[in-house]
């Protein structure tokens, strides 16, 4: 399992989810208790500012940031709060931890804490004692958990066989299992990262709107998020490829075996097998999100 | 308890904006529209410029006639006879419009024109 350094955010007050939908890529303000949703954060060009993970629990919200990187998401929600409306944003760092179990047994590590995994969805949290759980997909469960009890629920786990694992070991399992990070997304259209299913073009207005819109009807994304292979080293930023010009690797680790990275590509590429990039050789493949 | 019964939560967090002193016009086609609005309860009633989050651009404005709310979180502006109230929060955002009206049947009612916005939509609402 995996501690995320995930900023936290409570909204609660009778406006917080009509204040919140009108920031977001997608509808939330009909959501009730325990639904679990993910949506974006947009710029008004129609870029990706965040991601976020989100608890309906008895009219408050609680708001997992994918951006641990600054207080931007938070900024806007704080700023966009109209003299009228009853908003109240508390911020949880201090109060909820968020971690992310991956495996291929995540079941049988779960049977021994006295959670069936077949009850956890992606539509739902699951209450355990005063954890929450979701399943994201059949390797990767969510959970945010008060940060008193995080110890003991790590115990629990590592005493079922699912240990902790920091920052460096995280990056290739989470790449490998097409989880996203911010630096994956940030600046990016959805429709480049594969988040396309987080905007809803019928919802109404939010800052972003027209961009998807116009790029919806009259065009596709320039540039796609894949996954590159070499036994060579990438690193990040911008990079030439002699086959398809400049692309953008937002990510990348060692596996032990090979490289992996995530790049942003020109949309023309992700037909290609194999490409060269400053020389080294790297198969190009698309990312199979959980 | 649940998993927001524990400790370690912030007290409320507000945002901290600057205060400016706000200046709004108003062409003659958008007074006389607000005066029709408020249809003679101008003396126990406002017009509340305000914005708030959304919209393509980033922020909404929004406009309402309500009674006054007589405190000190607004900004109060007299043009023609109309009380127009800009909450502070919103001065710096909101200062240096004209709000105009527009009678036609496409497109038509009340227009903000924002000189200090960036951008704006094409539905003139949403401003950032």
């Amino acid at each position: 399992m995996y501690v995320r350094s995930s900023p936290l955010t409570v909204l609660d007050g009778a406006d917080s989810l009509n204040n919140l939908e009108r920031c977001l890529t997608s509808v939330i303000s009909d959501m009730t208790h325990l639904e679990r949703r993910e949506s974006l954060l947009c710029n008004s060009n129609g870029r990706v500012l965040d991601k976020l993970l989100l608890a309906a629990i008895e009219g408050q919200m609680i708001i997992v940031s994918y951006d641990g990187s600054n207080d931007q998401t938070r900024q806007i929600l704080l700023n966009g709060v109209a003299w009228n409306e009853e908003v109240t944003v508390t911020y949880a760092d201090d109060a909820i931890s968020h971690l992310t179990i991956v495996g291929q047994n995540i079941g049988r590590v779960l049977v021994g804490l006295g959670i069936e995994f077949e009850e956890l969805n992606k539509s739902n949290w699951t209450e355990f004692g005063n954890a929450l759980l979701t399943a994201t997909s059949s390797e990767v469960v969510e959970a945010i958990i008060p940060k008193g009890e995080l110890g003991h629920f790590i115990e629990a786990l590592d005493i079922n066989g699912c240990s902790r694992i920091h920052e460096d070991a995280w990056q290739p399992l989470r790449m490998s299992l097409g989880i996203l990070e911010i630096n994956d997304i940030y600046g990016n259209l959805p429709s480049e990262v594969g988040l396309d299913e987080y905007v809803v073009l019928s919802k109404g207005c939010y800052p972003g709107q027209e961009i998807h819109a116009r790029l919806d009807s009259r065009g596709t994304a320039s540039k796609k998020l894949v996954v590159l292979r070499s036994v060579g080293n990438f690193e990040c930023g911008k990079k030439a490829s002699d086959d398809i010009g400049t692309i953008r690797i937002t990510s990348c680790c060692d596996t032990g075996t090979d490289s992996l990275a995530f790049a942003l590509v020109p949309i023309r590429a992700i037909e290609l097998e194999m490409i060269s990039i400053d020389g080294m050789q790297a198969t190009l493949e698309p990312i199979n999100h959980p | 308890m649940g998993i927001l019964g524990g400790e370690g939560f912030s007290l409320p967090v507000v945002a901290e904006v600057e205060v400016v002193d706000a200046h709004i016009e108003f062409t003659e086609t958008a007074k006389k529209a607000i005066n029709d609005a408020m249809s003679g309860d101008g003396g126990s009633h406002v017009l509340v410029i305000s914005a708030q989050s959304g919209g393509c651009s980033g922020y909404l404005y929004d406009m309402k006639i309500i009674e006054d709310p007589e405190n000190d979180d607004f900004q109060r502006l007299e043009i023609d006879g109309i009380s127009v109230l800009v909450h502070k929060k919103d001065s710096l955002l909101l200062t240096g419009i004209t709000v105009d009206y527009k009678d036609t049947l496409m497109g038509g009612g009340f227009q903000i024109l924002n000189p200090n916005a960036d951008r704006t939509c094409g539905c003139g609402q949403s401003f950032g």
